[in-house]
């Protein structure tokens, strides 16, 4: 005989799941608030999903250039023409064999869009190739930190980094990292 | 000969001597002539060894050093490229300032490589050609449009396509010289403007491909002209003498040397073809001097007279150079362009006369003015302090020698704008802060290290309050204590360990007194004198609070701290001492940087470079240096550092910079002072830059500076003129917002008073505030419960 108790349960739980459910979108949605931000249930002003350029020099109330810094998100520098074009470039390097090449025009990629993480994981790949495996693991781990919630990303690094491990002779470092990996498919 | 050399007999004899000396005496008077052209024909065998003997030398000579590496060639350091892309951030003033920098000229036909023309927001340029480690990019003509401070498009316009992406020719900043001073731009006989060729041996030796080395009968002709003219008018030395003259022998005039020369040009003719030896020619000719460096070489002069290379030089310009080989300093076209140009027009008469250039062309190249370019393009090390780190960076892999003569094209991280701008600003508020305080002119001297946030490459470095200035190299060589620049690493040493130390984590900041090795006590003070209680971490490091950090510092114990500074990047060996903690430290500017770089880049150590690549003189890759990260420090440790930096800027001792740069930047720093303000310093980043500024006196006397009225002034006027990104930090997977009320309790966002702060998940405090009621404890657990859930 369902109680009536039940009924509340089952609707608190519900209830819960809904709320639950939400909070977790907004904590992973919501850019953090600095220390010290007061309460409040609106998220602050940065830039969530494209890319914002705002022109420097805008002026400020009284009358003076107060230059303004561009604000991206990082995971959205994969569009940029030019780290396309770069990548492109590199692949066709190290298709012909020159992974030394390759890998000047990924730094260059790097040095135009710093924070992006694919860039970084394509400069992991080609060290992994290299046979340079510490250097391999370490690009792949900067990659993961700035892919956020990019979570394809995040399992081919967390792989790149197993392979490597293994490679260095690593096991329980390369079981580990395999386990990331697979907890990320 | 034996019979000359003989003694003569003695007096006293016996007859049958006599007889036999008679004898011998008639028999000699016919060996006499015998023996004189024996004797003869022995000196002429004597001589025709010894000859034979310094031919052999010569030719020696000769040989190898015309074979051997011919020429030393100066280093040369190239800054990092200007890569143009669409949405770059670059205004139009600035643009103009890079090609100014790269030597471009304004010229509306794009008559040559290196000229730009610009209507109103977009400019058309014909690149300069440059041969990178990885391609070799021609010159190219594009169109470059730009909207607000952007880039807005690159249009390639032979053939018509848009391009994505830019790479500009780098600025070349500065050379390494070997001791004769000597440069040159080497070039090979195929790729030299036939004009050049046919006029220099028209003016300089006509029959150079015809003779063998010396022409008598430019020797009779300059006898004879100079005997008319009453003096030495014209001279009678081929190419190849002349060459003979500057590559082997010294300039002392004598018949001696004449003939020594002859004999050499002869054994060069013997051995080479006329091709080889013009091209050596043509690379070694003398053509001017700048200071103490002289120019050798048609390749070197187009550049330095023409800012051209030598191939797209036209008549009118070839006939100056080739002018200018009979006196380069008399026909010098800057100083003496009245000579220069009579001296240009008789070349080119002679071209015509002798139908090396058409007569129609003639009157077209006269009309020409000589076309030099204004300034003298020679700039040799204009940024000393930097070249001086990349002479040491250099110095492990190259040595002095070769360094000075292979003619290493070096790719450097320097970035030409950044360091110009910076050492602007630099020596502004420098010498502001000198008259602000009434200190005596020069007494306040200073050194700043910028790299690149995530990749460590250093873009900038000031060693002296006058950044020419070629001396003490303050950025790398000025090891002073560094105060609570050291905080950070106390704290992120304690933030390492959430189950102990959070952001919120109470400390006293109260009076302590510590027993040193030699018995006497320590009793540090704070800035303020006063004791300021029980403080949140993340306010004692915002303040920088000295007696919170040592108490902080002992309970994680020196060592540790130690640890995190050598993880940092921190190599110098460590005292771990007590007063470690207040940063009795001695570093050098740059040895800062490291350590700031590392939190910069998210506790991934960056080694700091200051060269990209180094290339042979035929542009083969020598060397590369690969961006390289390891983690050394964990990522959320050093989120909680970063975001407490943050705080530092916003309300702490590095506030004061938010009057000069918008707080958008979100900038993580940290001042440094040290005991009796005798070192100013502020360390810190944005979101593209690291840089550290130091302040001080040479003599080591008080400053009278904080970190924050000095050196922090100082990195925000700099920073406000470089920087374009804001900082965004990246929340690491293993941290969660977590609203605290003001004791420091759980809290949720309906609470007064509540802030959110950052937590290492499972450090966050358990025990929830009075304001969130039972719904919002049932809620919050569930929440984590749930989470817990999706993660496991």
């Amino acid at each position: 005989m369902i109680d009536l108790r039940d009924i509340k349960l089952t609707l608190i739980i519900l209830i819960f799941s809904g709320l639950t459910a939400c909070a977790d979108l907004s904590m992973y949605n919501q850019a953090p608030a600095p220390i010290g931000h007061q309460g409040t249930s609106t998220s602050p002003d940065y830039p969530k999903q494209e890319v914002v350029i705002s022109a420097l020099g805008e002026p400020s109330d009284d009358g003076i250039e107060v230059p303004v810094p561009i604000q991206q998100q990082s995971s959205q520098m994969i569009a940029n023409p030019a780290v396309v074009a770069l990548l492109d470039s590199s692949f066709q390097q190290q298709k012909a064999g020159n992974l030394s090449i390759a890998a000047s025009t990924l730094e260059r990629a790097v040095r135009i869009s710093p924070r992006n993480a694919k860039v970084w994981h394509e400069l992991a790949l080609l060290r992994f190739q290299q046979a340079n495996y510490n250097l391999a693991l370490s690009l792949a781990s900067k990659s993961n930190l700035l892919a956020a919630n990019d979570r394809l990303l995040r399992y081919k690094n967390w792989q790149l980094i197993a392979n490597s491990k293994l490679k260095l002779g690593d096991r329980n470092g390369a079981s580990d990292a395999q386990s990331q990996a697979d907890s990320l498919r | 000969m034996a019979s000359m050399r003989k003694k003569p007999t003695t007096i006293k004899k016996n007859k049958s001597q006599r007889v036999k000396r008679s004898v011998k005496r008639s028999s000699s008077k016919n060996k006499d002539s015998f023996s004189f052209l024996g004797l003869f024909i022995k000196i002429l065998l004597l001589f025709s060894i010894i000859t034979v003997g310094y031919l052999g030398y010569l030719d020696h000579i000769v040989r190898t050093q015309f074979e051997g590496k011919r020429w030393a060639l100066p280093a040369h350091v190239y800054a990092n490229p200007v890569e143009l892309y669409q949405g770059y951030s670059i205004s139009i003033s600035e643009f103009e300032a890079l090609l100014s920098d790269l030597h471009y000229r304004k010229d509306p036909q794009l008559s040559s490589s290196a000229t730009y023309r610009r209507s109103g927001t977009s400019f058309t340029i014909k690149t300069r050609p440059f041969e990178f480690s990885d391609s070799n990019e021609a010159s190219r003509l594009v169109k470059i449009s730009f909207q607000g401070q952007k880039v807005l498009k690159i249009t390639e316009l032979q053939p018509r396509r848009s391009i994505a992406i830019l790479r500009l020719d780098p600025a070349r900043v500065g050379s390494f010289y070997p001791t004769h001073k000597e440069d040159r731009i080497l070039v090979q006989i195929d790729n030299v403007p036939q004009t050049l060729t046919d006029a220099l041996v028209a003016i300089e030796d006509r029959g150079f491909y015809h003779h063998y080395g010396v022409s008598p009968k430019a020797i009779l002709r300059a006898l004879w002209v100079n005997i008319q003219a009453g003096g030495v008018v014209q001279g009678g030395s081929t190419l190849t003498q002349q060459l003979v003259k500057n590559f082997f022998l010294t300039s002392e005039r004598s018949l001696w040397r004449k003939i020594k020369e002859a004999l050499m040009a002869l054994i060069l003719e013997a051995h080479y073809e006329k091709d080889d030896i013009l091209e050596a020619y043509l690379n070694e000719v003398f053509l001017g001097q700048v200071n103490e460096v002289s120019i050798h070489g048609f390749g070197m002069a187009s550049v330095f007279y023409f800012n051209q290379p030598l191939r797209e030089l036209k008549p009118h310009q070839v006939a100056l150079l080739v002018g200018m080989v009979k006196g380069p300093s008399y026909y010098e076209p800057r100083r003496h362009p009245s000579r220069a140009l009579k001296r240009r027009n008789l070349v080119l008469d002679e071209m015509v006369r002798l139908d090396f250039l058409p007569q129609q062309q003639l009157k077209m190249a006269k009309r020409h003015g000589l076309g030099v370019t204004d300034k003298k393009q020679l700039k040799t090390d204009r940024f000393p302090a930097f070249l001086d780190l990349v002479k040491r960076q250099l110095s492990r892999d190259y040595e002095e020698a070769d360094l000075t003569s292979d003619g290493l094209k070096i790719f450097s991280t320097l970035d030409y704008r950044v360091q110009v701008q910076a050492e602007k600003k630099f020596v502004e508020t420098l010498n502001k802060l000198s008259r602000q305080y009434g200190f005596k002119k020069g007494s306040l001297q200073g050194a700043m290290v910028i790299s690149r946030r995530e990749t460590g490459e250093i873009v900038a470095v000031i060693g002296d309050r006058n950044p020419k200035f070629s001396g003490f190299n303050r950025a790398l060589d000025a090891i002073r204590p560094i105060g609570s620049l050291v905080k950070p690493a106390v704290y992120l040493t304690a933030l390492d360990d959430p189950s102990q130390y959070t952001l919120i984590t109470p400390i006293e900041d109260k009076a302590i007194q510590l027993k040193q090795a030699d018995g006497s006590l320590w009793e540090p003070r704070n800035y303020d004198r006063k004791e300021h209680g029980d403080v949140p971490l993340h306010t004692a490091l915002a303040n920088s609070y000295n007696l919170a950090t040592v108490r902080l510092g002992i309970d994680i114990k020196v060592a540790n701290v130690r640890t995190t500074l050598e993880r940092l990047g921190i190599s110098r060996p460590i005292k771990p001492y007590p007063s470690l903690l207040l940063g009795a430290i001695p570093l050098s500017p740059i040895e800062v940087t490291q350590m700031y770089q590392t939190l910069a880049s998210d506790g991934f150590l960056t080694p700091l470079r200051s060269i990209q690549s180094v290339l042979s003189a035929s542009s083969e890759p020598l060397q590369m240096y690969p961006l390289t990260v390891r983690q050394t420090v964990s990522a959320s440790a050093t989120y909680l550092t970063n975001v407490a930096l943050q705080e530092v800027m916003r309300t702490g001792t590095g506030k004061s910079a938010y009057q000069q740069i918008s707080p958008e930047y979100q900038l993580a720093g940290k001042t440094g002072t040290t005991d009796e303000l005798r070192d100013s310093w502020f360390a810190g980043f944005s979101g593209d830059y690291v840089a550290v500024v130091w302040l001080g006196r040479d003599d080591n006397k008080p400053s009278k500076l904080t970190g924050a009225s000095g050196a922090l002034q100082v990195w925000a006027s700099v920073m406000k003129d470089i920087s374009k990104q804001a900082v965004q930090l990246i929340v690491p997977s293993d941290i969660e917002y977590i609203w605290i009320d003001a004791q420091g309790l759980r809290a949720n966002e309906f609470c007064s008073g509540a802030v959110q702060y950052p937590f290492i998940k499972g450090s966050s405090p358990t025990v929830f505030s009075p304001c969130v009621g039972a719904v919002g404890k049932t809620l919050e657990r569930a929440s984590r419960w749930f989470d817990r859930l999706l993660n496991d």
